[in-house]
């Protein structure tokens, strides 16, 4: 056997991934953040019914954790370093996300949606680039493309995030669809 | 260099689950492309000289048998492709 068939197969080893299991995960992740997004806008660009819209936002959020977990729990094929690095990439990216939307909203509340789609933008590309994933790069890319749109349009930030997101779901699905 | 090496399949199970925490049984078999039978007596040979842990759960539909690679079998694969560098540079 050739060294340089198996240094790629160690290589394919640290970047093996439960493709079908991310796929679905990424999906429900995308598409209920999409709709709380969009509810968001709603809330923003709309005062009648705020609580109503509230508790819709919470009921979406928990449907998707819910279904998250449901998944988690069938366990996943495979879990390798690069998986077990991103996992925990994640965890400091997501308190990033807390609290760098904590001071945003004290000191400059329109621009909080910018922050939260560059620096999930920032996380999604690392994590296409550790698996060489095209869609997560792409996704990640258009993420963080998207806050310069959203500047122009302070107001409608939100429903820029949450089409962006609608259209990384469905490109999850489609991959998903595919393999 | 151990005996365990001299087989391609033993070699390429240990390269795949050197960079892994864990992985299923069919997700190697679908990786190595290779029979059931097949895999299955290497990865019997691999747990019985204690390279690897091949545990099984019980589900509503089957069985999920997981494999995990041990830290003798990481270490004794390091130094097999160690010995492979070296010998490959000593070839140039």
């Amino acid at each position: 056997m050739d060294i340089k068939e198996l240094l790629n197969l160690v290589l394919e080893g640290y970047q093996g991934e439960d493709k079908k299991y991310k796929g679905i995960v990424y999906f429900i992740s995308n598409f209920t953040s999409a709709l709380v997004f969009f509810i968001i806008h709603l809330i923003i660009n709309s005062y009648e019914g705020i609580v109503a819209l509230m508790f819709i936002s919470i009921l979406i959020i928990l449907l998707g954790a819910i279904l998250i977990v449901r998944r988690r729990k069938l366990g996943r094929d495979a879990y390798s370093y690069f998986n077990k690095i991103t996992d925990e990439i994640v965890c400091y990216g997501l308190t990033c996300i807390i609290i760098s939307s904590i001071s945003v909203f004290f000191i400059y509340p329109p621009l909080l949606g910018v922050f939260i789609g560059s620096i999930y933008g920032l996380l999604m590309s690392v994590e296409g680039v550790l698996f060489k994933s095209l869609i997560r790069k792409f996704g990640g890319l258009l993420l963080i493309l998207s806050t310069l749109i959203m500047i122009v349009y302070l107001d409608y930030q939100f429903l820029i995030l949450g089409i962006v997101q609608m259209i990384i779901a469905i490109l999850h699905l489609l991959d998903f669809k595919k393999n | 260099m151990d005996s365990i090496f001299n087989s391609e399949v033993r070699v390429k199970i240990l390269a795949l689950l050197y960079g892994m925490e864990y992985c299923e049984y069919n997700y190697l078999l679908k990786k190595l492309n290779t029979t059931h039978g097949n895999l299955w007596s290497h990865l019997k040979k691999l747990e019985k000289e204690d390279y690897i842990e091949i545990k099984k759960y019980p589900l509503k539909k089957g069985v999920r048998t997981i494999i995990k690679i041990k830290n003798k079998g990481a270490e004794k694969f390091r130094e097999y492709l160690n010995d492979l560098m070296e010998f490959s540079k000593k070839k140039v």
